[in-house]
This record gives structure tokens, sequence and C-alpha cells, in this order.
């Protein structure tokens, strides 16, 4: 393809096309949801029921594995690559998503602990915290007020 | 009776689901080394570039846990092709003391005291799949991952960042492979580390783009000579100092290690023989996230085996000649490119253009004078899946 008299210029517009294009067929986009209000959320066992900024990025970093009381901490995101988790890693953690997606990778192959349990909806994901001890996650409060008004109706 | 052994059953199941966890992962792939046979002989293309893992955390009570790792690596003439048992140690949490939440790791625990060092052989958490040879030389690889003895990692989160603080102490065992690492493939004695010691701290500050640390480590060797040969007991120690850092932005990430390792050598080669020298060098690594998936890397790797002697004319000329003295350094500039293809799927491939060949042969006696020429490169493809 690079070989015969073509110039090293055009040798390399090709390949930035080609990056272009391939990041195109591939890639989502870093932008964010504009304003969502986003909320975590704790299983009604955990006391007390707010974390620290601190806090939240000990425990969805895994730094802290148990609750006070003893009870095994349990931590349900969203897929890595949605637009949701990338926005509350952002703006909730301050931290870049492949930032925690590695600190998640180191933990659970060097023996420190477990890295948190992914489901596919925020509908799951508020499911699963609410009925599991222990547990913490994340949703939008609209998301959070369909699940429970849809709780209360049936 | 059955109801009982059928709720006895379901009890248990939960217990062991709620108490114990396992994850492994999966990696092949193909490589070749070209001029060298650091990775492959006589420039072959090979599917040595194998690795698999599974390990398991049984939390015995929530300050208490075992955990243990098993793998099997190939990584072609890099390092001993073998089963090992990773790690396996009990991971007791300290009470909380002022902030200070702390483990000690006791059995074969993992080196954490590098930026890769505790995860250098699970394929998704590096960079490449041959990692830079100046900080992590394939050689002392299974020495380098960890010991047998304890680990005390402490870590102080608040509003101000994030420090650690780790010291071990430990001895790893060697194989035949590393003895000939160390000497050349003509020992038959044995190497054993006396010891190693390690520290180092590590800061992140409160908007978590950055990381700093350093290190520290004192480690000593014995040369234990068979009967009938041409080397005699020995020691070897050895000081390391690192500075590692890494540096967070949204579409790129830069990282690098600088290392200074002060060695002594007395006897090997001759009872009264002593010898010190300094080595030194580092890499830098940059990768450019184009997107969520697709990310490219550009690396720069250096070491010089004495610093007295940055162009080995020192090393080619006490050795009469025998050693070119190309192999007193080595320059490897790297491009990569990786693919996370689907969640827990990623293919990554890279190309390592290389000057020189201080790390491409045994520490001491140099073996692959005819092997490895001054320009010699290597690359990598690898597939890997984690669960």
């Amino acid at each position: 393809m690079f070989t015969g008299n073509v110039s090293p210029a055009r040798v390399y517009l090709r390949l930035a096309i080609l990056v272009v294009l391939f990041t195109g067929l591939t890639g989502t986009s870093f932008s964010v949801p504009a304003a969502q209000k986003m909320q975590l959320i704790l299983h009604p066992s955990v006391q007390p029921q707010t974390l620290s900024h601190t806090e939240a990025r000990m425990v969805f970093s895994a730094r802290k594995q148990h609750w006070d009381d003893g009870t095994k901490i349990k931590v349900f995101v969203l897929k890595t690559d949605s637009m949701l988790h990338q926005y509350f890693c952002r703006q909730i953690l301050r931290m870049f998503p492949y930032q925690l997606e590695r600190i998640w990778n180191q933990i659970t192959y060097s023996g420190q602990g477990d890295s948190p349990e992914i489901v596919d909806s925020q509908e799951a994901l508020i499911d699963a915290v609410y009925s599991t001890p222990g547990a913490v996650g994340y949703a939008t409060e609209e998301k959070i007020e369909q699940v429970r008004a849809m709780k209360d109706n049936s | 009776m059955k109801r009982l052994m059928l709720l006895l059953g379901l009890l248990s199941q939960q217990v062991f689901a709620d108490t114990f966890s396992w994850h492994g992962y999966v990696s092949q792939g193909l490589t070749q080394s070209v001029d060298s046979n650091f990775i492959t002989d006589n420039n072959d293309i090979t599917g040595e570039l194998t690795e698999l893992g599974l390990n398991g955390r049984w939390q015995i009570k929530p300050s208490l846990a075992l955990v243990g790792q098993v793998n099997y690596l190939d990584g072609g003439n890099r390092y001993k092709s073998a089963t090992r048992l990773d790690y396996l140690f009990l991971d007791w949490q300290m009470p909380e003391m002022g902030q200070w939440r702390s483990h000690i790791h006791l059995g074969r625990f993992k080196n954490r005291h590098w930026l890769v060092s505790a995860t250098r052989d699970v394929p998704m958490t590096r960079s490449t799949a041959i990692l830079p040879q100046s900080v992590y030389f394939d050689g002392f690889r299974d020495i380098a991952l960890g010991s047998d003895g304890v680990l005390v990692q402490s870590t102080h989160t608040d509003d101000n960042g994030i420090w650690e603080l780790n010291w071990s102490i430990g001895e790893a065992p060697i194989n035949q492979g590393e003895t000939g690492a160390f000497l050349g493939q003509d020992a038959k004695g044995e190497v054993e580390q006396e010891y190693v010691h390690q520290a180092s701290v590590y800061y992140q500050p409160p908007s978590m783009d950055w990381r700093l640390g350093v290190s520290w480590l004192d480690s000593e060797f014995s040369y234990n000579a068979a009967p009938e040969e041409f080397f005699v007991n020995g020691k070897s120690q050895i000081e390391r100092l690192m500075l590692s850092g890494i540096y967070f932005a949204e579409s790129w990430e830069l990282s690098g290690e600088l290392v200074r390792e002060d060695r002594t050598d007395t006897g090997v080669y001759a009872p009264q023989f002593s010898n010190r020298q300094v080595g030194q060098g580092g890499y830098v690594q940059v990768r450019y996230l184009l997107n969520s998936k697709v990310s490219l890397l550009a690396s720069y790797d250096t070491y010089e085996l004495n610093k007295d002697d940055p162009d080995g004319r020192l090393l080619e000329a006490a050795s009469g000649g025998l050693i070119p003295s190309y192999y007193g350094y080595q320059d490897t500039v790297a491009m990569g490119v990786r693919w996370d293809l689907a969640p827990s799927w990623r293919l990554q491939a890279e190309h390592n253009w290389v000057n020189g060949a201080a790390r491409s042969t045994a520490l001491l006696i140099p073996q692959q004078v005819a092997l490895t020429q001054k320009h010699w490169r290597m690359w990598a493809v690898q597939l890997m899946y984690w669960f």
C-alpha cells in the first residue's frame, strides 16, 4: 500500500485518514449528558444513608470493602462504556473511567478484593442495590423516582 | 430429612457465594524477535505468548481473607515457561488508626512497590506485552514479582489526597532458568536469594490526576558453585532506587519510572574478585485514547549497565573484545495499539525497535554475543479475555 514513489507526507496523510475512519467505526464519544442529577443509592440496611465525596471514592475504588458494622460492601455499576457510568466517574468520583477500570483490574488480579458487579440498566441496578444487603450504586434521580412509583403502584 | 439436607445445601451454597470469589484471565498471542534470540530462536514467529491465570479469595471474616493465584506463563526465551503459584497469602486488615487503613500480607505476596509490579503477568493490566526492560527485566521476572515473607500496606485517604506506604521483607525461590539469567547457561551451581527488603511511598492528590512515588530495594544473592565448574562461590548485593509517576488526562496518560541499580559482586569468577557498578535507566510512555475503546501507545526505554561506561567501551575492552560494546546499553522505542473489542475482550499489538543488548542476556556473563545484533526488533500481538 505504501510502496513505490509515494511521498512520506502522503503516507502520513493516508495513515491519519485511516486512524480517523477507524475511530469513527469503533468509538463512542467522550461527551456526557448535560445537567444529569445523579444520586448514590444504598441498601436500606447501610447506615448512615449518605457518603461523603471521599468515602464514595474509597468505596467505588475498592479501598473500603466493608461497612463499619462488618457487612461486605457490594458495588453495582453500569457498563463501563455507558454514558451514565462515564458521567458518574467524572462528576461524582472525579476520575476518568479508564482510571477506575484499571484500579479494579489491579485489585482483582493481585488478590486485594473484587471488582464491582456490572448490570445492564438503571432499573436493574436500582433493583440490585435495594435487594442486596450492603449494596451501593448510582442512578439518576428521575429513574429512582420512576422505579419507586412503579413499586408503589404494583 | 431430605428437606433439612436441601436447606443445609442451599445455606452452605449461599455462605460460600458470600465468602468466596474467583476470577481469571486467558491470553494468547503471536510474537517474534528479529536479529536477537531474546524471544525466539532463528527469527521464528511463535505462539509462545500464553498467559493463563485463576485466582480465588476466601473471606474468612471481615478482617481476614486467604487469597491465591495460579498461573501458566509462556514467553518464549524471555523466562521459563511453567505453571506457577503466583501468590498465596493471608490478608489481615488491621483496625483503622487515625484514618490509616493497613493490611498485612503473610505468605507469598505480590511486589506492590513499582507501578505495575503487582500485576505484570496479568495481560490486561499492562500497557505492552513486553514491559520496559530497564525496570521490568524479564530475566528476573519471578524474583521481582513477589516474595515469601511479609508485606505491610497502609493507606491514608482524606480530602487532601491519598498516601500509600508499603514495606516488605522476604525471599524468592530461584529456578535454574534464573540462575542462567544471572550467570549464563553454563552455570552449574545454584543462586539463592538471601533476602529482599523493600519500601515505597506514593501520593495521589484530591484531583486524582497524578500519582508519584519513590521506592527502595535491598537484596543479597549468593552463588553456591557446583564441585566441578568454572565459577566459585560468591555473592551479589543489589540496591535499587526508583522514582515512579503517572499523569492522567481526559484522553491521554503519561507514565514513567527511573531506576538506579547499585550492584557489588564478590567471588563467582575468582575467590578474590570484587566489582561494583551502578546501572541506570528508565522509561516514559504516552497513551492516547482515540475513544473509549481504542488507544495508541508510544514508549521510550533506556538502560546503561554501568553509568561510567554508557557506550560499553570499557566492557568490550575488559572482555578482550569478546563482548561487543553494545552489550553495555539498550535503548528501545515502542509503538502500540489497543482495541477493546467487547467488555472483557481486548486485542493489543506492539512493535519494539531496539539499539543495544544490555537486557537481552545474562547479567554477569553475556552468553548470547553471537545471537543479538546491535540493532534488533521484536513485536507481539495478543488477544485476551478476563472474567
